[in-house]
């Protein structure tokens, strides 16, 4: 009995030990610090999920004049648990040519963080443009991380720098004024907005601001309207004279007849042109052609299309030819007729006599 | 005996009767050559198309007339010579200037058909379009049938109306 329990005493400890060992890896790995390598990444804007329920900020103060300062923000995230090691950041516009900034993360970034840079960019000098702005993270390669393909971000909003001068955007369509297709004959609607999207008011100057030659096989009308300045028909040309405040607009509308003789398939095609004088020297040297907003092109004419006018469906028949009496009714009609026409002469007959 | 027919003999000679033959006979005419004669009926037809077209309006119809026709995206109707009344009208006005009675009367009773007749074709052709637009199954019964049966019914009636009426006997001389 006693040999026995000192043979299970013996396993017992055998065992323990085995089981201690076993557990070991899984004691010992809680308290391990990651071995996995950090990733930094640029979120897109407005992405959640960040340390403490933080969301993504890669943004801009939007458009400004040329000299105007931009603010951008830009949020770097370590997506993995490793650490980063410092490391820089670089923000730079027109693709990645030009340089904005750049700042270094001089604490580097620990695993499962992230971190908020602000940039602030001076354009004076920039010429005048749309920019794309792009922020990249470690630039310098210091950082080994598990994905080296996603440190850099193109924001999502263009960054528009005006000129400090009139910068006039033309937009002209052209619209059936019954709707619809345009046949021979019909009245056109032209609507030309002029957007003043320089930093200087356009002044009006001793020449037109807007001109535009109609095309053949349309006619002016007298419908011609402008919401400022002079617009009028001059022979067979739309001018418009006047001003425009800087981020101002003026709409010019009129209205032409497309010729009855016009062949049916004739693409009829224009454009108006907003000239200014941007440098103030008197001459007018900025010229900006009209833009049709219904088509993805960019300063192309616009353009309509000379459709045949359907044939009116016929309408339904059913009483088209039906007669108040068929040759029946009328026969009838007069038999009936004469056979009241005799009884009423007999009973004045009979009454008289 | 020669009393009775110096009397027949004087009643054949009477005017009245005589002028009574004679206007019927140009109702005759007239309406021949109305029925004939494309500028007035077209006018006519026009005018008809335009009164029905009006009236369709009025009711809520966006109904355009066009010549003669009155259609809409639902229905159209056409207004051709059949379609105006023309005999209807003439058959009424023939019994009325042939009957005997005074021109005061006969007056009334022109009045009173050509009236009545437009009158109630009007109507005939607004109850033929509501019918073609909500019941077409119902249109060639309606206008074969129901309608030339109201206006067989309806002239026959004005008609004995008139004569029982205002058609009385006129004076002798």
């Amino acid at each position: 009995m006693i040999d026995r329990l000192r043979v299970a005493g013996r396993w017992g400890r055998i065992l323990s030990i085995v089981a201690a060992f076993a557990l070991l890896p899984v004691v010992g790995l809680a308290d391990d610090p990651c071995t996995k390598r950090p990733d930094l990444w640029l979120p897109p804007d407005g992405t959640p999920g960040l340390a403490n329920g933080g969301i993504s900020v890669q943004e801009t103060t939007g458009d400004v004049c040329q000299g105007g300062e931009v603010t951008i923000t830009v949020t770097i995230d370590n997506l993995s648990c490793g650490d980063a090691v410092p490391f820089d950041v670089t923000v730079t516009y027109d693709g990645t040519t030009k340089l904005i900034g750049t700042q270094r993360v001089e604490g580097g970034l620990p695993g499962c963080e992230y971190i908020v840079l602000t940039f602030v960019w001076d354009t004076t000098g920039v010429p005048a443009g749309e920019y794309d702005i792009v922020a990249c993270a470690d630039t310098g390669h210091e950082v080994t991380e598990l994905n080296e393909t996603n440190n850099c971000l193109t924001m999502e909003t263009d960054l528009w720098i005006r000129p400090n001068e009139p910068l006039i955007e033309v937009e002209k369509s052209a619209v059936d004024t019954d709707g619809g297709a345009i046949y021979p004959g019909n009245t056109i609607r032209y609507e030309a907005v002029l957007r003043n999207e320089g930093c200087a008011d356009l002044e009006d100057g001793p020449e037109h601001e807007f001109t535009d030659a109609l095309p053949a096989g349309v006619t002016s009308t007298p419908h011609i309207t402008a919401t400022a300045g002079t617009a009028a028909f001059e022979g067979d040309e739309v001018v418009w004279d006047g001003s425009i405040p800087a981020g101002g607009a003026v709409t010019i509308k009129y209205r032409v007849t497309v010729d009855a003789e016009v062949e049916v398939g004739t693409e009829i095609c224009n454009q108006g042109f907003a000239h200014w004088d941007g440098d103030g020297d008197g001459s007018y040297e900025g010229h900006e052609p009209s833009d049709d907003p219904d088509t993805p092109a960019e300063d192309d004419p616009t353009c309509f299309t000379v459709e045949e006018e359907p044939d009116r469906p016929a309408p339904m028949s059913g009483t088209i030819d039906a007669p108040t009496l068929s040759e029946w009714g009328m026969i009838a009609l007069a038999s009936l007729f004469a056979i009241a026409f005799v009884w009423r002469l007999i009973r004045r007959r009979a009454v008289a006599a | 005996m020669r009393e009775v027919r110096k009397r027949h003999l004087r009643s054949l000679c009477d005017r009245r009767i005589w002028l009574s033959a004679v206007a019927a006979a140009c109702a005759v005419a007239l309406l021949v050559w109305i029925g004939g004669n494309d500028a007035v009926m077209d006018g006519v037809q026009r005018g008809l198309a335009r009164v029905t077209g009006g009236i369709l309006n009025l009711l809520g119809h966006r109904t355009v007339v066009t010549g003669s026709t009155v259609s809409s995206e639902a229905f159209g109707i056409t207004v051709v010579t059949a379609c105006t009344g023309l005999f209807t009208t003439g058959l009424f006005l023939i019994a009325v200037i042939a009957f005997p009675a005074g021109w005061t009367s006969k007056l009334i009773g022109v009045g009173l058909g050509v009236g009545g007749i437009f009158l109630l074709n009007v109507v005939r052709l607004v109850s033929l379009y509501y019918i073609g637009v909500h019941l077409p199954g119902l249109l060639d019964p309606a206008h074969q049938l129901v309608w030339q049966s109201v206006l067989i019914v309806f002239a026959v009636a004005l008609w004995l109306l008139w004569a029982g009426r205002w058609a009385h006997a006129p004076k002798r001389a």
